[in-house]
């Protein structure tokens, strides 16, 4: 849960929350390549989502594992739903929108990370 | 997007354009979060503080109806938006004081806790924007 992928994960978060807080500064919607970078983190997420329910059946170790599976696969579902919200979107709205999902996921990360490390409910 | 809310006024902003679309979101994130957390305190650990998990429920509640009311945006939708906001606001304040004055009563921290000070405050602020937010695009007969 922790590591190289889930910290290259987070940075791609932090790129896109970036990326579209440009956008939002140049009052445009975002482009077709930012689809496809946001595309290829929820592809990302996907993959922390079935490493993190392989391991969990590995290990012994103490944590709340219900709200461990409710994060990741809540997770995994908030991107694809901000990047289906903001289809339409022709304001700088939309980019905020996106802008504060792309913020939020680096937070949920890590604090799946935080209830993998067995805090409490 | 027209026809979400065909009884308003043409002239009149709707709770689900502009920043309305980025409260929305928050108020989503929220009850997406509240209610996770909830359903897992209530199933697993209930017994251990149960005013504060029944409160945790409650306060997941008034967001998922804030949330869908706030992107209904018709003129039910936008009472129902209000009153659920307001009660937040009252909820928020009223278990921040409790959770101040009377800490035995929450042995287990709730989203209103300390004001909301585990979710750096937002809590407390979230309903206040909102309800400003809902005043300001106030469909009026």
């Amino acid at each position: 849960m922790t590591g190289l992928f889930a910290d290259a994960l987070i940075s791609l978060y932090l790129v896109l929350a970036i990326w579209a807080g440009i956008h939002i500064l140049i009052n445009r919607p975002v482009s077709l390549t930012f689809a496809v970078v946001a595309g290829l983190a929820i592809v990302m997420q996907l993959i922390f989502l079935i490493g993190g329910i392989s391991q969990m059946g590995e290990t012994s170790q103490d944590f709340s594992r219900p709200e461990f599976v409710g994060y990741l696969v809540g997770s995994l579902a908030i991107p694809p739903a901000a990047m289906w919200w903001t289809r339409n979107d022709t304001q700088r709205t939309g980019a905020g929108v996106l802008c504060l999902v792309f913020l939020v996921m680096p937070v949920l990360i890590i604090r799946i990370q935080q209830v993998w490390a067995g805090s409490l409910v | 997007m027209s026809n979400q809310h065909s009884d308003q006024l043409p002239h009149q902003r709707a709770t689900n354009l502009g920043f309305g679309r980025i409260l929305i979101v928050i108020y989503a994130l929220f009850a997406i979060a509240a209610t996770s957390r909830s359903i897992v305190q209530i199933a697993t650990v209930f017994s251990q503080a149960p005013v504060a998990y029944t409160l945790s429920a409650v306060a997941a509640l008034i967001y998922i109806v804030a949330t869908i009311s706030l992107a209904r945006a018709d003129r039910t939708s936008q009472r129902l938006a209000t009153i659920a906001i307001s009660i937040e606001l009252v909820g928020v304040i009223g278990v921040g004081l409790l959770s101040l004055f009377d800490p035995e009563l929450f042995p287990k921290a709730t989203v209103w806790s300390g004001f909301g000070s585990g979710y750096g405050f937002i809590p407390l602020i979230l309903p206040i924007v909102g309800l400003w937010w809902l005043r300001k695009t106030r469909i009026t007969d």
